[in-house]
């Protein structure tokens, strides 16, 4: 074995569950077998629902299809941004950074605080997009001391150690910095107020008008909502789904060119595929880790933030749900993969606003239709939608 | 392994052994002898829109202790305490507390738990050690049907709620097309299918049924797939969070014009702060004390000692509870030669099982013998306007016909 | 002075004491061979001169500093860079990106283009496959690239630990002669490589070691007689480690 090219090597290894080759392979390993079997149902279920074939009072139509799916974008892009965070930690550190739902809470919270003095002072009503501007900051600088912090005090003391030490001491961390804040703060949830941000006037000049029609302010970027026709759909669009989205995709977009373009990128990847030959390089491990974390927790503020912007009310439980679907959001895209990330968490906003529809089933089942279809995907590509590897990286 | 499992194995010895214990020694355990009269009180009292109402409760059966401070038996006197614990909401928080109270050697019954989740959850802990519980507000009708020796409720089953609701609905709002979602509790499942049973009846179809998880955030994608089906209203039985963004994101999924209307668990002022201007002309259904001179002067009391108006509605039937208990243990109690306070359980009882004709706040306490103590209380339709909940009608059921006369706005 | 000078160090792998006492020295422009066989403690003394392992004891001065209290990441950009054993690249970089990291922390563009050049012009393999992902070299080829990347930081003194293993003969020359000439461009070489014979036939002195002690030290023509008794004597080729 002096001279085979890796590549070969690894090609040949295949993965163990990708597909099925033989009634063997079956036998020896029936679970895609099941998995197949569970899509067929699946897709059979969502055809019979399609499909008007009786029984169904009222079709569903393409057109809620879309709205659906708009609605899932807007909460997808949430979980992508929540799942950014997960992967980076994941893919420097190979853990899973439990309390991250937790830095998303903080940042919400730290958001509230700000925009309610704003509101209090009257700030909020004359200039509503300053007072945006600091909850935003404030939620991100918020969720950034956190993520420091747990990474300092929680993370660093057990980086040595079996995975499931600090899976465990992550777990913990979260439920202290839930119950911190209840003890702080009270368990009782708080609502954002309202914020009229009107934007771009000159875009939209027929929106957002004062009773006598002279002035208009353009639209409502936080709290309005617009009916739309676009190719024979009637859609009720919401700015703010837009600016989620936007803000989803823009930070996206950001961490990938810092991760594959920049220096300080270059050194995070390198001490994600080796650490002790990234420190032989002179890579400041450390700084690095550092670094992921704080970066982790700014998409982490920003999304809590928005996330309370859209869906208004914030308490120390709102962290919970949000990380657990932004961490399979991470599993579904590959973890330790940025664009998977981000495709994993609008796949899973998509599928949860859709799927009860389409399958026709409560929507209490949502969550556990998600779980399934992470199932089900691991089954297939156990590195996630997007296929990293998620093998052993160091020895 | 193996040597964990004879530890094991003793332990769940143990633990049968701990659970057959009263019935080993009945007549010991079901004799309470203590130097005061404990009353036990189970109410949520924290988390967002279910603190308030376990919150009103507390207050309700503080304002009857502190009517009656000291309980007379036979030339002595006891201090009259309340022992508070905090249920949850929950199965397992109603569990805690009832295990709770049965290990208190001083607790005589009980008020409470307050939610039919919870109330479901305790009362075979409560049935084990023979304790008499009242709660002034578990609705969901299944718990009176004679599986339960100790549990009582001082508040009217859903089945009059959903019925009046239903009606309401139907004949007063004149709509003929409802959606029901609940938040699975057995209150919210209860409850929605009272209320779709006797809507159907009427002649009224209902268009979509669904179920809701608690503390989910995102509910858009639901109410679209529910507006497919045109419904002119969304009836919702389940608590204040999820009906403030139930409520919020209609507005969201093109359904700012259906009605939206809840029942009691949504009937507190945390339901209009978190809808915000979505709470705005929202309907709930919600039990209500008879509206007599009596309850005016409670209500008085209510806002004098607390400062501010109830922020839910069960304080009377917390109170009626409290003194129905407190009226039952000075009756049956007995005292010791050594001056202790002394209580039959299984008289105290029977003794709550066989109320006839007692006015009470709540209305005429009449016990069915199987747990429900109002067998007809006064439904009253709500709505909220400038950021009150006001009631705009009152229903009243009898013998299976509805009564509803409207509230002129005072 | 010598340009580094690691004086009775004591080091652990894990739990097992892999390094007792050991000292040795590199003078400037000198290719020092470090012999043994697997186990005899050539990787652990390494890593606890680059400080990828903290030594229990003893000293390790490089040119002139004791390294004591230096991070590990900071030796780098003292001049000290340890070329690890088992091709250890970053397989999910092109080797253009691999090749960058061993110019971490160096601003200058011109100066990191003009290492660049000289690298390549040293393994013009690599300038072949510049946009390919590392993972997708052949072993040959990695071990270059491992080799290139460590001379990338332009360091001082460069620490090699088993550059020839698992190489066929033409692609081990070829890394030999590289090594050959590096005390030209003022780089020092410690050299670790079971083989001996090989390696004694570029280093001017050389160490032999066996059970985290230095049993054997002397010029290469000495240790050559020597060393060919030593690993007749010891058993040491193919022992386990």
């Amino acid at each position: 074995m002096t001279e085979q090219p890796e590549a070969i090597a690894s090609s040949s290894r295949g993965q163990p569950g990708a597909f099925v080759r033989s009634w063997r392979d079956i036998r020896r390993n029936p679970l895609p077998l099941f998995g197949w079997l569970l899509f067929i149902l699946l897709l059979f279920a969502a055809l019979r629902n399609l499909l008007p074939l009786g029984q169904q009072t009222a079709e569903y139509s393409p057109e809620q299809f879309l709205r659906q799916i708009i609605f899932g974008l807007a909460q997808g892009s949430i979980y992508a941004m929540l799942a950014l965070g997960y992967t980076m930690v994941y893919s420097v550190l190979s853990i899973l950074h439990f309390a991250h739902g937790e830095v998303f809470m903080t940042g919400a919270y730290a958001g509230y605080f700000v925009l309610n003095a704003a509101a209090r002072m009257g700030a909020l009503a004359t200039n509503p997009l300053l007072s945006v501007l600091f909850t935003l900051a404030a939620g991100m600088v918020a969720s950034v001391i956190a993520a420091l912090l747990l990474e300092r005090f929680v993370y660093r003391p057990v980086r040595d150690t079996p995975p499931v030490v600090s899976l465990i001491v992550a777990v913990g961390a979260s439920l202290v910095l839930q119950q911190g804040f209840i003890r702080l703060f009270g368990e009782a949830a708080r609502r954002y107020p309202t914020v009229n941000l009107y934007a771009f006037p000159y875009l939209f000049p027929s929106f957002g008008c004062d009773a006598s029609g002279t002035v208009c302010r353009g639209i409502d970027l936080l709290d309005g909502r617009y009916d739309v026709s676009f190719l024979g759909f009637n859609l009720r669009l919401l700015p703010i789904h837009a600016v989620v989205f936007a803000a989803a995709l823009a930070f996206m977009l950001a961490l990938w060119f810092y991760v594959s373009r920049t220096s300080a990128g270059r050194a995070m990847r390198a001490v994600a595929e080796d650490r002790s030959v990234a420190i032989l390089m002179g890579v400041d491990a450390n700084r690095v880790i550092v670094r992921v974390f704080a970066l982790g927790g700014l998409l982490a503020g920003a999304a809590g933030v928005l996330y309370a912007f859209y869906n208004h009310q914030v308490s120390p439980l709102i962290g919970f749900s949000p990380g657990i679907k932004g961490l399979t959001a991470a599993a579904l895209g590959g973890l330790g993969n940025v664009p998977g990330a981000m495709l994993g968490g609008l796949l899973l906003g998509i599928v949860e606003s859709v799927a009860p529809s389409l399958l026709g089933l409560s929507a209490q089942l949502k969550d556990v239709i998600i779980f399934g279809i992470l199932v089900l995907v691991l089954l297939f590509r156990p590195g996630g939608v997007l296929g990293e590897s998620v093998a052993e990286k160091r020895g | 392994m193996i040597g964990r499992l004879p530890r094991i194995a003793v332990l769940l010895l143990l633990a049968t052994l701990v659970s057959c214990a009263p019935d080993a020694f009945d007549g010991g355990g079901r004799m309470l002898t203590a130097n005061e009269v404990v009353i036990g009180l189970s109410a949520a009292l924290t988390g967002s829109g279910i603190g308030p109402l376990g919150v009103d409760i507390l207050r309700g059966a503080e304002l009857a202790v502190a009517e009656r401070p000291m309980l007379d038996v036979a030339g002595y006197s006891f201090p009259v305490r309340l022992e508070t614990q905090d249920d949850l909401c929950s199965p397992e928080g109603g569990q805690a507390a009832a295990n709770r109270f049965v290990a208190d050697p001083q607790v005589a019954a009980v008020v409470g738990p307050m939610c039919s989740s919870g109330c479901r959850a305790a009362a075979p802990i409560f049935d084990a050690a023979g304790f008499t519980t009242i709660s002034p507000s578990c609705t969901n009708s299944d718990l009176t049907s004679g599986a339960f020796e100790s549990f009582n409720r001082m508040v009217v089953s859903d089945g009059v709620q959903g019925v009046v609701a239903a009606d309401y609905i139907y004949e007063t709002l004149g709509v003929t097309r409802i959606a029901t979602l609940h938040d699975g509790s057995p209150y919210g499942e209860d409850l929605v299918r009272k209320v779709a049973a006797r809507f159907t009846e009427l002649g009224g179809f209902v268009v979509a049924q669904d179920a809701i998880n608690v503390g989910d955030d995102d509910f858009r994608a639901l109410l679209e797939d529910i507006g497919r089906e045109s419904p002119e209203l969304i009836y919702f039985a389940g608590f204040a969070l999820e009906g403030a963004r139930l409520s919020e994101q209609r507005f969201d999924a093109r359904l700012e014009r259906v009605i939206f209307m809840g029942a009691d668990g949504i009937d507190t002022q945390d339901f209009i702060y978190f809808a915000g201007e979505a709470a705005d002309g929202v309907y709930a259904s919600t039990s209500i004390p008879v509206l007599d001179e009596a309850f005016d002067n409670f209500l008085a009391r209510y806002v004098e000692v607390y400062g501010e108006a109830p922020p839910g509605p069960y304080h009377a039937n917390a109170y009626d509870a409290t003194e129905l208990l407190l009226d039952g243990i000075a009756s049956v109690a007995t005292v010791t030669p050594d001056g202790l306070l002394q209580v039959d359980r299984a008289a105290l009882a029977s003794y709550v099982r066989t109320v006839r004709d007692r006015q009470g706040l709540t209305g005429t306490i009449n016990a069915l013998g199987n747990g429900e103590m109002l067998a007809t209380a006064d439904i009253a339709i709500v709505r909220v306007e400038d950021d009150r909940f006001r009631q705009v009608a009152i229903g009243r059921v009898r013998e299976n016909n509805v009564m509803i006369t409207q509230v002129d706005a005072p | 002075m010598n340009l580094l000078d690691v004086r009775d160090l004591f080091a652990y792998r894990g739990t097992v004491l892999a390094v007792k006492g050991v000292s040795l020295a590199v003078g400037q422009g000198e290719i020092i061979a470090l012999l043994g066989g697997n186990g005899a403690g050539k990787s652990t003394l390494l890593h606890a001169i680059s400080g990828l392992i903290a030594p229990v004891s003893g000293q390790v001065v490089f040119a002139g500093e004791s390294l004591l209290n230096v991070a590990p990441h900071q030796r780098v950009h003292a001049g000290l860079v340890l070329a690890p054993q088992g091709r250890r690249i970053f397989a999910r970089m092109s080797v253009y990106e691999n090749l960058l990291m061993g110019a971490h922390g160096q601003r200058d563009r011109q100066l990191i283009r003009e290492r660049m050049t000289t690298v390549v012009g040293r393994f013009p393999r690599l300038g072949e496959r510049f946009r390919q992902f590392a993972g997708t070299l052949s072993g040959g080829e990695q071990q270059m690239l491992v080799m290139a990347r460590a001379l990338m930081t332009q360091p001082r003194l460069l620490l090699l630990d088993e550059p020839s293993l698992g190489l066929a003969p033409a692609l081990t020359h070829e890394i030999y002669d590289v090594i050959r000439t590096l005390p030209q461009e003022g780089i020092s070489v410690l050299l670790a490589d079971q083989n001996s014979h090989l390696a004694l036939s570029i280093a001017g002195r050389g160490y032999i070691m066996r059970n985290g002690i230095i049993i054997r030290e002397g010029n290469s023509p000495q240790l050559q007689r020597d060393s060919a008794i030593a690993e007749a004597f010891l058993g040491n080729r193919g022992r386990p480690g």
